[in-house]
């Protein structure tokens, strides 16, 4: 066994972990080579070396420090995690969940204060309806409803309501009158006397109109009368009806 | 009383570090703070004799049992704890090493470690068997290719058996010897290069 060849062993020889025969081999070669004696030599030192290495504890640190430190971090990473999902989320998600989270309160706000605005205008208007003439004004309309022809205020209800009067007929403009005359009619109600004198001039413009029955149905030429007469009829009442629901109003 | 002390018994040592696992999996913070005093020091001189640093070798410790306290659901019980820590240590301690090209600077900083001085109180007696070699011994340790340097560490300084470092680096037994050797070689090169200077 030559000096190459023991040199590569040396490591084994010296940690024990060779077949007996081999280390005798190479035990014998050390004994008589003074290099390769030197070389087993100097790996004892550095081995010895290494072993004071490792009996050396870590150097001096703050170990409590360290030790608050890395809970710290922990006690974050916990809050982090019990956050859910949300910390998955970019920031900008989260702004705008932010933004939905207000607009959606916002509206769930005017949602309440429009109903309770709604409320108290309901309950204005009911008192104010409670508070009207119209009751009262009634029975003293009568009179001027006969002399402007119109009948009792029933008969003009019965007219007005029945629905198979408009049947056959141009029922828009029907439709119209009809509401033109029901808003006159409220009108009368409401009491102004003035309003049957109205009536009575508009029944001599439209002379035709008037003859009109809906309870009996519409021939072809009543018809042509309420196509003509009727639109002009509204027309004519139309700044009347203003006047009239301004008059509501007040 | 540590997990790891001395006077505990390895069954006794092994059943609380158990049950200490277990209440830190169930979110004890009480009981992960019992892992973190007991290994710390371990996780420390480990990360150190790797990086020769001290505050990076702090940052790792402190990472280190950030990845523990995450994974440590995951954490597999026939698995040696300290081996499973090894690895996490020796991971970032790679990491740092690898994105911080400062060998030289080690190098250089090895000589006038701190280390010494500290040592000198914990270890009297270590005069006796050459401080002098110890020291430098180190610092020619810190010039060894990445692989090399971690398998000494954990291998000559750690004392671990050459299955441990070959589980901790993913490594084969074989591929640790070798590169052991080459280390050894590598070192006992230096040293007589520095006596022969010196």
């Amino acid at each position: 066994m030559n000096c190459r060849e023991v040199r590569k062993l040396l490591p084994l020889y010296r940690e024990g972990e060779m077949a007996e025969a081999i280390r005798q081999q190479v035990h014998r070669h050390v004994e008589s080579c003074k290099a390769c004696e030197g070389e087993l030599r100097d790996m004892g030192r550095v081995g010895d070396a290494l072993a004071a290495l490792r009996s050396v504890g870590p150097r001096l640190y703050d170990e409590d420090a360290l030790t608050e430190r890395i809970l710290g971090q922990v006690a974050s990473t916990r809050d982090r995690d019990h956050r859910g999902v949300e910390q998955f989320l970019p920031p900008s998600f989260r702004r705008m969940e932010t933004a939905c989270t207000l607009a959606a309160a916002a509206l769930v706000a005017a949602f309440f204060v429009q109903n309770i605005y709604d409320m108290h205008r309901v309950a204005a208007l009911e008192s104010r309806l409670n508070q009207s003439p119209r009751a009262t004004a009634v029975v003293p309309l009568e009179p001027h409803l006969s002399a402007a022809g119109l009948g009792t205020i029933a008969e003009i209800a019965a007219s007005l309501s029945e629905p198979s009067a408009a049947q056959g007929i141009n029922v828009r403009v029907w439709q119209q009158v009809r509401d033109v005359e029901r808003s006159l009619f409220d009108v009368l109600r409401d009491g102004r006397p003035g309003v049957a004198d109205e009536v009575l001039r508009l029944r001599e413009k439209y002379p035709e109109l008037w003859t009109l029955s809906p309870t009996d149905g519409l021939g072809s030429h009543d018809r042509r009368v309420l196509d003509r007469e009727g639109k002009a009829l509204l027309k004519d009442l139309r700044p009347f009806m203003q006047e009239g629901e301004m008059h509501h109003e007040e | 009383m540590s997990l790891a002390s001395p006077r505990k018994t390895d069954k006794d040592a092994a059943s609380e570090l158990g049950q200490v696992i277990a209440r830190s999996r169930q979110g004890d913070v009480r009981a992960f703070r019992r892992l973190v005093e007991s290994y710390q020091r371990y996780a420390y001189t480990l990360a150190f004799r790797i990086v020769c640093d001290d505050d990076n070798a702090r940052e790792i410790v402190q990472d280190a049992f950030l990845r523990v306290w995450k994974n440590i659901q995951n954490f597999n019980p026939e698995v040696k704890f300290t081996t499973w820590l090894y690895k996490i240590v020796v991971n970032l301690s790679y990491d740092k090493l690898k994105g911080e090209r400062r060998r030289r600077r080690f190098f250089l900083a090895l000589s006038t470690s701190p280390e010494t001085a500290s040592r000198d109180s914990m270890a009297p007696d270590r005069e006796a068997v050459n401080k002098d070699l110890a020291d430098k011994i180190k610092a020619v340790a810190a010039g060894l290719p990445l692989k090399q340097r971690m398998v000494f560490v954990l291998r000559d300084l750690q004392d671990l058996t050459v299955e441990e470092v070959a589980e901790i680096l993913k490594m084969s037994s074989g591929s640790v010897k070798t590169n052991l050797c080459f280390a050894r070689q590598h070192i006992r090169r230096q040293l007589k290069h520095m006596e022969v200077e010196g």
